[in-house]
């Protein structure tokens, strides 16, 4: 009673969800050992860096949104590409991996590159003429910022598609998440810099399964 | 599961040689805005407005703030190259030179008024020698420097002290000297620099450098310098003061006059010579322990003791 906004938004969400996986979950379109292969072409969005604790570079600990801003990002969207394989372990679920390539500029036309290499789950919970894959993935990544500074961290995502079979094989889609990109720094000086970085992508995707 | 051991360590050690940089994110988050404009002269304050040479040309805008004017747009081979606020019996002119050849080779000089703001030309006039001409520095305290080429030799002019002009005529200035350093085949030899007191808006004098690429018989590359005493004082039209001394070894930084006769230098690898003829640097003072670059600001401070 206290939230009746929130509960209809949530009722909605699963609606939603659970509409298409009804409408087109009759038949499984995938088996044990079936295989499927995605590019995916699109922009990311940064939306925040977090720093751990205070530290002697930075004003504030919290930096969210694009552009310029005292407390923005300082970073403007930028693009990514990314190849994946995954293979399926059973009717609904597949594990594969993903390398992609991201940059971002900042408001000082530095380049910010990611490139992500990472191992993801995914669960089909629709299948067939459209797929709905739902996908979490964990990995490191290869951080370069301008010229001459970099740092291969940690990486972690989200990703949600909605994939359209155009024929039996091959299928085109949209898909949106989050990244959580960490900055654990080596060494115990710069510790204090340790920070979360948040993206959000918006790709389109080419899939192509057997 | 041991034959992966090997590779996933030597892997990891990669890694750690490779991409250790720290404190990339606080970068980012301190990133700021790249500055769009160049400033390349600031040209001199009339009435209430400043004027000021960008890399796209000249510009104008009311001290404290305000809305910019640009008075001359930098164009493909046609670009503000030297400017200074020069004044013509009491009036105030923007003179500026350009990089366009034709301007180049007839030694061109532009005349903005600050009264009724057109721009008229006159030019410099030249021996019926040369056979090239190029107006190598206009600087900001109104000295234009020229390079000449005739059949046998390159002579660099130095002009001083405009007086007057006739548009589409010639400029008239007060002193002019010459120097003719290298025959016309002479590749190596070129001007490194003319070296003023810093901020000194009326020169009284200055060091011409001119620097030879030579290539050292142990195989380095190397550069020597030759530098000459311009005296802004002097009636003699002709260069002679040859700067001698082991200063020759070395590449000024900057130059400074603590008195009339006594001229400071120090070199980019951080000596300081001091000349009291006026004509020769004849030792090191001192070694400063530091390194500069070739436009650094060197004033004279007198204090209650010392100078």
């Amino acid at each position: 009673m206290r939230y009746p906004v929130k509960k209809k938004l949530l009722i909605v969400v699963l609606v939603c969800l659970l509409v298409p996986s009804t409408l087109f979950s009759a038949a499984k379109e995938y088996k044990t050992g079936s295989m499927l292969f995605t590019f995916k072409g699109g922009t990311t969005l940064p939306t925040f860096i977090y720093f751990f604790q205070e530290n002697e570079l930075t004003d504030y600990r919290f930096y969210y949104g694009m552009g310029s801003g005292d407390r923005s990002t300082k970073l403007y969207p930028g693009g990514n590409f990314s190849l994946s394989f995954e293979g399926f372990t059973t009717d609904s679920l597949s594990l594969g991996g993903e390398l992609g390539y991201n940059f971002n500029y900042t408001i000082g036309d530095t380049l910010f590159s990611i490139v992500p290499l990472f191992f993801k789950v995914t669960y089909y919970p629709v299948q067939g003429k459209f797929d709905l894959p739902i996908s979490l993935g964990a990995g490191i990544s290869y951080m370069k910022f301008g010229e001459d500074q970099s740092l291969i961290t940690l990486y972690a995502n989200i990703d949600i598609g909605f994939v359209f079979y155009v024929t039996e094989n091959w299928g085109i889609g949209i898909h949106s998440g989050f990244w959580l990109v960490p900055e654990l720094n080596y060494t115990k000086t710069d510790r204090q810099y340790n920070s979360l970085l948040g993206m959000a992508p918006v790709v389109l995707s080419v899939s192509y399964r057997n | 599961m041991k034959k992966h051991i090997l590779p996933l360590l030597l892997l990891g050690i990669v890694f750690l040689f490779v991409a250790c940089d720290g404190a990339i994110l606080s970068d980012v988050v301190n990133s700021t805005e790249s500055v769009s404009k160049k400033y390349q002269n600031i040209i001199g304050i009339n009435g209430s407005k400043v004027y000021y040479q960008l890399s796209t040309g000249i510009y104008s805008n009311v001290s404290g703030g305000g809305s910019e004017t640009q008075i001359v747009a930098n164009s493909e081979d046609h670009l503000v190259n030297g400017s200074a606020l020069v004044t013509i019996d009491g009036a105030k002119y923007i003179m500026y030179s350009t990089s366009a050849s034709s301007e180049q080779q007839n030694g061109t000089l532009h005349f903005y008024s600050l009264d009724d703001f057109k721009t008229e030309t006159a030019t410099i006039e030249q021996p019926e020698t040369v056979t090239k001409r190029e107006l190598t520095h206009l600087y900001s305290n109104g000295v234009v420097l020229v390079k000449d080429l005739d059949n046998s030799a390159i002579t660099y002019r130095i002009y001083y002290g405009l007086s007057g002009y006739t548009n589409n005529g010639t400029a008239t200035f007060n002193k002019e000297y010459e120097i003719t350093i290298s025959s016309s085949t002479d590749t190596n030899t070129d001007l490194n620099r003319l070296y003023f007191q810093t901020a000194e808006q009326v020169p009284t004098k200055a060091i011409l450098s001119l620097a030879t690429y030579s290539t050292a018989t142990s195989g380095d590359d190397d550069y020597s310098w030759k530098q000459y005493l311009v005296d802004f004082s002097s009636t003699e039209k002709t260069i002679s003061n040859d700067i001698t001394g082991d200063l020759s070894g070395y590449e000024i930084a900057g130059v400074t006059i603590a008195d009339t006769s006594n001229i400071y230098a120090i070199t980019t690898g951080g000596k300081l010579y001091k000349s009291s003829s006026g004509s020769t640097f004849v030792s090191c003072e001192q070694s400063l322990g530091y390194s500069y670059t070739s436009d650094a600001f060197i004033y004279p401070v007198t204090g209650s003791s010392k100078n």
